[in-house]
């Protein structure tokens, strides 16, 4: 649970930017921001993070925390956040999300190696076999989407890959979920070009999260995002990196396309060393621009 | 009674009594590899048997009616597959015997607790599949049990074991390069079964000092294997009548550069039938 101190410096930090409680202009607004679990990943206790003093927050304490200090009610976990898989734990886990008068907003599947760029069919089987257990576990969430790690989709495990998208999302849609993915750029990392990564998402019957941070320019960016935008699943994420691109051109993009879906605050390590901090910089730069 | 009544009742009865036998024994698919068709071992010319016909080709061929698969012979898991493969098991008056599960890097014995929860959720999934194709078993890989993850290894098992229980599934572990004692202590502690396996031991000695413990403790089914400068096959099954073992024997044979995989599986056959 969240501490009365922890408590009361939330909500100064947010009175200061303009967000208090009582008066907060952006109720509206508020109610289509999601922040991810990542953001916080120094301090949280997960079974996926090394012991550290610094971790002080249990995750199941995640979004008490978050309603608490931001006001925000939708919160966004990987699925290695998790420290069980079992139908208790997770109906556990909901009744602290609804306490908080929240909901979870996708859960993020990063498969140790199992991807669907895999070209082993086995692999690509137990990737699948995996995905709708997870599926199954947001159904116990209550949580509408899952997002999925495409891998670096060669040309020639795309024709499988489709398959897979398509008989992951026969399988969510039965259970009112829907499948996301989202584009991905890192310089050390072989990249799929996000033109192909949407023929792939359309083939496979799927939806877009679009990602403003993950681009390898600014012209790609520009390019990519007002379509993406058009074919999500009613979430997408929002980044703020200064010096590479402003976090505000993106959320104008995505207005001029006409979304009105959610903008998932995903901060890290170049946002500052304080995560608290961090989310801030970007809960403001969203609420100033949605 | 004529003589021809007698002659033909004394077959009947000594085909009765070997029908008693076959349906102690099980064979593995791994044993027909090369015939599979199947995309776990694409491109391969002799592959011409459907991984749905294995089971019909055994009771046809052997009179078994129980066959053993591996997750990774499955080319899809869509219910609509397993409906039909269930179909075709029926058909062929057979029952899966047990799947044997070995998941690429996931297991009971990886420290990380998000792949051991990987893990987890893949040998649940497989129970349901398992579950619907009326199998009463699944194995799963034990990952070498190391000391230092043994007890999270137990408490993953344990879940599982739960799980598998409430599906009316047994799971199932067999001792492969661990020492026996340790995975004979994960056995108890876990409350899961062993499945030994003649052939998994380094030598004699802890062969017959490992396998009598772990035929007083299955799921129902064992396998055996036929390695005659490792060891006497026989002797084995001995062991496991001694233990009053009442449960299957699964044949498994090498099938790498066999040219004719029934050769073995028959060689093994009669041994099985000559000592249970």
């Amino acid at each position: 649970m969240i501490r009365r101190r922890e408590f009361l410096m939330g909500s100064a930090t947010a009175l200061a930017s303009g967000a208090a409680w009582g008066k907060r202009p952006g109720k509206a607004k508020l109610s289509r921001v999601g922040i991810m679990s990542v953001c916080f990943d120094p301090v949280l206790k997960t079974p996926s993070g090394a012991p550290d003093p610094k971790r002080t927050v249990e995750i199941m304490d995640f979004a008490d925390m978050i309603a608490a200090r931001y006001g925000v009610h939708r919160v966004e976990y990987q699925h290695t956040d998790f420290s069980s898989t079992e139908p208790a734990y997770f109906k556990e886990f909901l009744r602290r999300v609804k306490k908080a008068k929240s909901q979870v907003n996708q859960v993020n599947l990063e498969f140790a190696n199992l991807n669907i760029s895999a070209a082993d069919p086995v692999i690509r089987l137990e990737n699948i076999a995996l995905t709708k257990s997870w599926i199954d576990h947001a159904v116990e969430l209550e949580c509408p989407r899952v997002m999925l790690n495409q891998g670096a989709l060669p040309a020639e495990v795309r024709p499988s890959a489709i398959a897979m998208l398509q008989t992951m999302s026969a399988y969510a849609k039965t259970k009112n979920v829907s499948l996301t993915v989202e584009p991905r750029w890192r310089e050390d990392a072989k990249n799929v070009p996000w033109d192909v990564l949407v023929d792939v998402i359309k083939a496979g019957g799927i939806y877009i999260n679009p990602d403003s941070g993950n681009f390898p320019d600014l012209e790609s960016r520009a390019a990519a995002l007002p379509v993406m935008y058009r074919m999500t699943a009613g979430s997408s994420h929002v980044k703020d990196i200064p010096g590479k691109f402003h976090a505000a051109d993106g959320i104008r993009i995505s207005k001029e396309a006409g979304y009105t879906g959610i903008y998932t605050i995903e901060a890290r390590a170049n946002n500052g060393p304080d995560p608290y901090t961090a989310v801030q910089s970007i809960l403001d730069i969203v609420l100033a621009n949605i | 009674m004529q003589l021809r009544e007698f002659l033909m009742s004394s077959a009947a009865v000594a085909a009765a009594a070997d029908q008693s036998k076959l349906d102690r024994i099980a064979v593995m698919s791994v044993c027909f590899a090369p015939l599979l068709k199947g995309t776990a071992r694409p491109g391969n010319p002799k592959a011409t048997v459907d991984l749905m016909d294995l089971a019909g080709m055994v009771a046809e061929r052997y009179g078994i009616h129980r066959v053993d698969f591996q997750q990774a012979d499955f080319p899809s898991q869509e219910t609509g597959y397993l409906q039909e493969f269930r179909s075709k098991l029926k058909q062929a008056n057979s029952q899966m015997n047990q799947i044997n599960l070995d998941f690429a890097n996931l297991n009971i014995s990886a420290p990380d607790p998000v792949i051991r929860l990987e893990a987890i959720e893949l040998t649940k999934r497989w129970i349901d599949y398992a579950a619907a194709l009326d199998c009463p078993r699944v194995m799963v890989a034990h990952g070498g049990l190391a000391p230092e993850v043994r007890p999270s290894a137990i408490a993953a098992l344990k879940t599982m074991s739960a799980y598998g229980k409430a599906k009316n599934v047994s799971v199932a572990l067999d001792p492969g390069t661990a020492p026996w004692e340790a995975v004979v202590e994960v056995i108890k502690a876990a409350g899961v079964g062993a499945n030994p396996d003649c052939g998994n031991f380094p030598d004699k000695a802890s062969r017959a000092a490992a396998l009598p413990v772990l035929y007083g403790m299955t799921a129902g089914s064992s396998r055996v294997e036929h390695v005659p400068a490792k060891f006497d096959t026989a002797e084995a099954i001995k062991i496991a009548n001694q233990a009053g073992y009442k449960g299957v024997f699964s044949i498994e044979t090498s099938s790498r550069n066999i040219p004719d995989p029934h050769v073995p599986v028959r060689a093994l056959l009669d041994i099985v039938l000559a000592n249970i």
